[in-house]
């Protein structure tokens, strides 16, 4: 059988299977080359907390410099800086890091933050949901400065509250981390 | 529920933080309200303080078009002003950001889709919110018949309006109507911080 430009039919089946193959190693290699997939949403804990829930949570680091993360789900800075906690989680919790991340979602937004939580992998960071939701109550029970989000807290071994950052300010946060955890 | 997210992102695709330092420190409960003047709104009028000299309180919101969490007071405050303007009460929205979704035009769009009772002003110098301080949308800021600041902070004390437990913009106009102090004078404001603009 004579093809549209004259050729055989063994020369389009060649040309079918290179372009096939050349589409399979493609996939083989973008799959190779993309990010771990990220755990399944029953992996990510999630629980509420509130003020006394928080610094009964602290206590229990003592010995452990401690990151406090206030985000949501629709404050895009608050989406840009997580993947920066999850991060710093994963590469000082051996140096006595750990990083605890407060939505201020709606509890009833739960499943969306769970749902991103797993796509963040975040696996290492404790991570809880603001039990009395959105809104001044809780921006003055946990004492967010100014009063917007992301507002993170860093405390020291002793559990003290040595520096708050207002906003996506990485390289501040990181500096603030790696000054309390060189402290002895 | 992602593209939910998504347009949520987008919607809010500029929410930044009051950054401490970028705003002036403002009012404290006492102060004299600083006046405006010339501020343009979207009826397309100049607007000033001394257009509200016949209210017995002035309720100032600093808010925006972007941001979800003033979004989600928009109808609680077209209620407030609708509940209270029987009672002399004149609610005053000024919006100080100066990205795309929040200038004038988008303003005025968003002024007829809600249908906002209020003046809906548009301070491009962003003079008002460093003569008041004002770090988020929403930001409220209640003066007295003298134009002194007898109220600041929050409308009240949750983003969904269904969970709200203490209305304390509408206990404070109650007991400034009433010739009393405000049970709670200053609350803590809650929002998206205003986007000022370094020099």
């Amino acid at each position: 059988m004579r093809g549209p430009n004259g050729r055989n039919r063994a020369f389009w089946t060649r040309c079918g299977l290179g372009v096939a193959a050349g589409l399979a190693l493609a996939a083989l290699v973008l799959t190779g080359c993309s990010s771990p997939s990220p755990p399944p949403v029953e992996a990510v804990q999630l629980g509420l907390t509130d003020r006394p829930t928080l610094d009964r949570l602290l206590e229990t680091h003592r010995g452990r410099v401690v990151l406090i993360d206030f985000w949501a789900t629709w404050c895009p800075p608050c989406v840009q800086l997580f993947p920066h906690s999850v991060d710093l989680a994963r590469r000082y919790a051996d140096r006595g890091l750990s990083v605890v991340c407060v939505s201020l979602d709606d509890p009833k937004d739960d499943a969306a933050v769970r749902s991103f939580l797993a796509a963040q992998g975040a696996t290492a960071t404790e991570n809880f949901l603001a039990r009395n939701g959105s809104g001044s109550e809780t921006a003055a029970e946990f004492q967010i400065e100014g009063g917007a989000i992301p507002f993170l807290k860093v405390y020291d071994r002793q559990g003290r509250l040595r520096t708050t950052v207002t906003g996506a300010d990485l390289p501040k946060i990181e500096h603030a981390v790696l000054e309390l955890l060189d402290e002895k | 529920m992602t593209r939910t997210w998504w347009t949520m992102s987008m919607v809010a695709a500029a929410v930044v933080l009051a950054a401490a330092g970028c705003e002036a420190a403002g009012v404290k409960i006492g102060d004299a309200g600083p006046a405006w003047s010339g501020v343009p709104g979207t009826d397309g009028r100049p607007h000033a303080l001394a257009d509200c000299k016949d209210a017995k309180l002035v309720v100032l919101v600093f808010t925006c078009n972007h941001c979800p969490v003033a979004r989600a007071f928009e109808d609680r405050l077209i209620a407030l002003q609708k509940d209270y303007k029987p009672q002399g009460v004149a609610v005053v929205a000024v919006n100080v950001n100066n990205i795309p979704d929040d200038v004038l035009e988008p303003m005025k769009k968003r002024a007829e889709e809600k249908g906002f009772n209020f003046p809906y002003l548009y301070d491009a110098t962003q003079k008002m919110g460093h003569d008041y301080g004002a770090t988020v949308t929403p930001h409220v800021f209640v003066l007295d018949k003298d134009r002194k600041i007898a109220y600041m902070g929050a409308v009240d004390d949750k983003q969904d309006a269904a969970s709200v437990k203490t209305h304390f913009l509408r206990d404070a106009l109650d007991a400034l109507l009433a010739g009393k102090a405000p049970p709670k004078a200053v609350t803590q404001q809650y929002g998206c911080g205003i986007r000022y603009e370094k020099n």
